[in-house]
Parts: structure tokens; C-alpha cells; sequence
């Protein structure tokens, strides 16, 4: 599905991620974890489009995306959940949502359908469509985010934190969606998040960055097991 | 009694002009962040284009549909030439870059057309109206420029509401990254959205024409006025530019009326200082501090 080699990103002199590869295959949930400026968000800016690579191979079903526009790189399936879920405050839900789907054309009645959808995996957005987007709260935003990304039917979803500054009630929420887009959509989802152990708790696999290279590379059993963990993790 | 009507009716019709200039300048700042000196000057070309047509016989509203497509199409031209090189710079280089594209528009309109200013016929009479013997201060002409204005304002209220463009467009303003990520193609919603706003201008330009003549630089007072216009609505508002052309079309018309139109200028600066003083982030700033 997803195909990183050598991903090679700097800011100015700062070296963000220094040959990085990762494959991740279709239909799983990929837990990259590691502390404050691993490169787990660049990770994710650089395969979206937001930022370019010094070098490296970037593909999605084999197909090269490494310098592609963001805009592009979306439509071909890509979803991006940024940090904070970017929702755009001045729009309403509804038009967050609808926004979603767009560049899928006038598809009216499937459009509508995935929106229902999302309706229906987030019941508290669909009594706010109404409302601008700025007077939810953090929780709503962050399903709202989700949803959103949602709409378009992505093949492959990636977001940044969902859990960040939100109640744990709700973090356990929004996993819960992840799994179960994974286990009835066959969805691919790359999971960044420093919140390990929420994200371990659906990850099929976990991926350790630090100091923008990959130092641990675990799957499910290996991510469970106390000791590995431990001396990975830390916890 | 009277005074006060015909002053109130030709102000409201100046302001409704004012506030297209200001909807034309507050779609680009909403868009892209930039203050479009240059504004002024392009609806000049576009007006003598459409003054070229109807000296050589075409009709006024072939003129004026001229007018209008030129706008369209010089606002995207000048975006994706001019603009789209300083966007994301400091903002500092798009203000030099607007006011040399507004420098530049002036001394080519004065080489192709001269620097003589030319009339430009109304719609229709600009003889005022006769109500129980008495004229009024608004004419069929007047009627014609607050209509063609609120035609623009409502069609312009729909696309930004009710289509996929217009959400886009939205969007595209609000949050470009996040747009991206959603698949918006950001760089033409720009580039739609001057051209948006230029035609919006266009309108503006020929109808104020036949008031301030076709010259060079005839329009520069319009584009000041336009531009208070856009600060006292809050310059990210297009109703709150809207209110500010009429609030200011009607206090220059007091003013010129009551004291003297010698100093319609320094009306128009007393309003905005009024206006800041009291709202500095203008009538209809929303609550300050975007930015998650």
C-alpha cells in the first residue's frame, strides 16, 4: 500500500528524518510512536505533499507520489487528519463534511451517503451540522476531523495525535471508530501518537522514531510483550 | 426636509459604487491576505475598454459586458502572473508588487487612450425623478446602479453559499492547507477569486463612469473610497464593506451638501477615523484571533 525508502526531510540545517523506510501493508493499523521531534509528523507532512523531500521514494500502490502536489496526492486517496484536526472553524459541520468529499465531483447521492455514514459513526456531529465548526468542542472537533476525511473514502488514512488535549472517555471513542473502519472497511490507517498505549491498544503493528530514524520496527505480539516494550517504549 | 432626502438618495447611490470597490478589495484580502492597490487601476483599463466599444458604435451594455469579462480575465491574469510569485512572501513585496502593477496600468492606459479624460454615457437619464413637483436626487440611472450592484451582491451571497465552488472557495480562504489536504486545488480557487473580485470591480468602474469621466487616473478617488469602505466593514467582511460604502456614500454626501464639497476627501477621513476609534478592528470584525 504505502512505500517510504530513504525518506530523507531537512528544515534549513535541521535534519528531520534521515533515511527512513517503511512499508506498510493494506488493510491494518500502523502505531508510530515516539517522543516530541522523532519526525512522526513530518513523516506524515512528507507523505501528503506538504513538504517536500530532499530525497527518497515515496509510493502508494506503487505509484510515485514522492514530489506530487498535496491537492493531488489527496485525490488519489490519501486522507491526512493533521494535528489538532484542522477542521476549518468558520464553516459549519455540515459544510466541513461536504467540503470532504468534493473533489470526488457531484456525486450527490453518494456524497450524501458517506455523510450519513459518518453521521452515524459520530451521533453528536449530526445534531450540530448546523453550527459552525468553532463552537464544538475539543472531542466533536476531532470526530468532526475524522468524518471529514471520511467522506472523501480514502484508502489510506493518516492521522497525526487524534488523542491530543482530549478526555480519555473520548480518545477510547475515537479508537474504537479506527478499529472498526479497519475491521469492516478493510481501511489502512498510519497512527502517529505520542499517547502509546491508547495507540497500541488497536495497532496491528508499532513503528519507533527517533531523532527522525526508525529504531524499532515491532509487530502486534513483539508491541505487547512487556519486555520489548519496556525497553522501547519505556513504560 | 427635501435636502436631507436627495442627500440621503444620492449618497446611498455613491455608496452602493463605494461598496463594490470595497466587496472587490475585501475578496481578495479574505482570499489571499493582500490589500489590492492596483484595484483602482484595473478597473480603468477595463472601463476604457468598454469606453472603446461605444466609441466605436457598440451598445452600452455590449460595452459593459466587455467590461465585466475583461475584469474576469485580468484578475486571473494578474494573480497568476504578477500575484502568485509574492504569495507566501513577506507581506511587505505584495503591497510593492500592487502598487507598481498600479503605476504601470496608469502610464499604459495613458499611452494607448491619452490622458484626456473622456465622457462616458449613462444607462439611462440621470434626470432625476419628479415626485408631487419636486426633483429628487434619483434618476431611472441611479435605480439602474443600485440594482446592478444588489443583483451582484445577492449572486455573489449565493455562490459563496449555496455551491461547490463557493465552498471551495470558502475554504480555500479560511485554511489553505487543510484545503489541500482535502483535495482543493487552492491555487486556481485564487486565482478564481481575483478574478471574482476584479469583475466585481469592473462593474464599479462603469458606474461611476459617467460621473468621474474615462482617464487615467479618474478612479483613484474611488479606489480611496473604496477602500474605506472595506476598513470601517472590517476589511475581512463583504456585508460589513457593504454598510461601510453606504455609511460613507451617505456622510460624503452630507458633508458636500451641508458644508462644502471642497472637503468631501477630509469626509471621508473623519468617518474612518470615527469608525476606528470607536471599532478599531472595524463594524464588522468578528471576534479577533483565528489561528487553532
Amino acid at each position: 500500500m504505502l512505500e517510504v525508502t530513504d525518506l530523507v526531510v531537512t528544515y534549513g540545517a535541521v535534519t528531520a528524518l534521515d533515511r527512513v523506510s517503511i512499508k506498510v501493508a493494506g488493510g491494518g493499523i500502523t502505531a508510530m510512536l515516539g517522543a516530541n521531534g522523532a519526525g512522526k509528523t513530518t513523516f506524515l507532512r512528507a507523505v501528503s505533499g506538504l513538504v517536500r523531500p530532499r530525497s527518497g521514494l515515496i509510493t502508494v500502490d506503487g505509484r510515485d507520489i514522492t514530489r506530487r502536489a498535496a491537492e493531488e496526492i489527496a485525490r488519489l486517496g490519501v486522507a491526512h487528519v493533521p494535528e489538532n484536526g484542522g477542521v476549518i472553524l468558520e464553516l459549519t459541520v455540515a459544510e466541513n463534511l461536504r467540503l470532504g468529499g468534493l473533489w470526488r465531483g457531484r456525486g450527490g447521492a453518494a456524497a450524501r451517503r458517506r455523510i450519513d455514514g459518518v453521521y452515524e459513526l459520530f451521533p453528536p456531529l449530526r445534531d450540530r451540522r448546523g453550527r459552525l465548526a468553532a463552537t464544538l468542542s475539543g472531542g466533536e472537533r476531532q470526530m468532526l476531523a475524522l468524518g471529514r476525511a471520511l467522506v472523501a473514502g480514502p484508502r489510506l488514512l493518516l492521522v497525526d495525535e487524534p488523542s491530543l488535549g482530549l478526555a480519555p472517555r473520548v480518545v477510547a471513542q475515537l479508537m474504537a471508530v479506527l478499529r472498526r473502519l479497519r475491521d469492516e472497511h478493510g481501511l489502512t490507517v498510519v497512527l502517529v501518537e505520542q499517547n502509546a498505549r491508547s495507540a497500541l491498544s488497536i495497532a496491528d503493528r508499532a513503528v519507533v522514531l527517533n531523532l527522525g530514524t526508525v529504531v524499532a520496527d515491532l509487530d502486534k505480539a513483539e508491541a505487547v510483550d512487556d519486555r520489548l516494550r519496556h525497553a522501547y517504549l519505556g513504560f | 426636509m427635501d435636502r436631507f432626502v436627495n442627500l440621503t438618495l444620492s449618497g446611498v447611490t455613491s455608496g452602493m459604487v463605494f461598496a463594490t470597490v470595497g466587496l472587490a478589495l475585501v475578496l481578495i484580502w479574505r482570499a489571499t491576505r493582500i490589500v489590492n492597490f492596483a484595484q483602482g487601476a484595473m478597473l480603468m483599463v477595463t472601463t476604457f475598454l468598454a469606453w472603446t466599444v461605444i466609441e466605436h458604435g457598440g451598445s452600452y451594455w455590449l460595452a459593459l459586458a466587455v467590461a465585466l469579462a475583461a475584469g474576469l480575465v485580468l484578475g486571473a491574469v494578474v494573480e497568476r502572473v504578477v500575484i502568485r510569485p509574492v504569495e507566501n512572501k513577506p507581506p511587505l513585496n505584495a503591497v510593492i508588487v500592487t502598487l507598481g502593477l498600479f503605476v504601470l496600468l496608469q502610464a499604459g492606459a495613458g499611452m494607448i487612450w491619452g490622458g484626456r479624460p473622456h465622457s462616458y454615457p449613462p444607462a439611462f437619464t440621470i434626470k432625476g425623478f419628479t415626485v408631487a413637483g419636486t426633483q429628487l436626487q434619483l434618476s431611472p440611472f441611479d435605480v439602474f446602479v443600485i440594482c446592478a450592484v444588489g443583483v451582484v451582491m445577492v449572486a455573489l451571497t449565493l455562490l459563496f453559499r449555496r455551491t461547490d465552488v463557493g465552498l471551495k472557495l470558502r475554504a480555500a480562504a479560511f485554511a489553505p492547507e487543510v484545503s489541500r489536504l482535502l483535495g482543493v486545488r487552492v491555487g486556481r480557487m485564487l486565482t478564481l477569486g481575483w478574478a471574482l473580485a476584479a469583475l466585481v470591480g469592473s462593474l464599479a468602474g462603469v458606474l461611476i463612469a459617467p460621473s468621474v469621466f474615462v482617464g487615467p487616473s479618474q478612479f483613484d478617488p474611488i479606489l480611496v473610497f473604496g477602500f474605506t469602505a472595506a476598513v470601517i466593514g472590517g476589511l475581512d467582511s463583504p456585508a460589513g464593506a457593504v454598510v461601510g460604502g453606504l455609511l460613507l456614500g451617505c456622510a460624503l454626501s452630507y458633508v458636500s451638501g451641508y458644508i462644502s464639497s471642497d472637503i468631501v476627501t477630509l469626509g471621508a477621513f473623519a468617518v474612518l477615523i470615527a469608525v476606528l476609534m470607536i471599532r478599531p478592528n472595524g463594524l464588522f470584525a468578528t471576534a479577533a484571533g483565528r489561528r487553532v
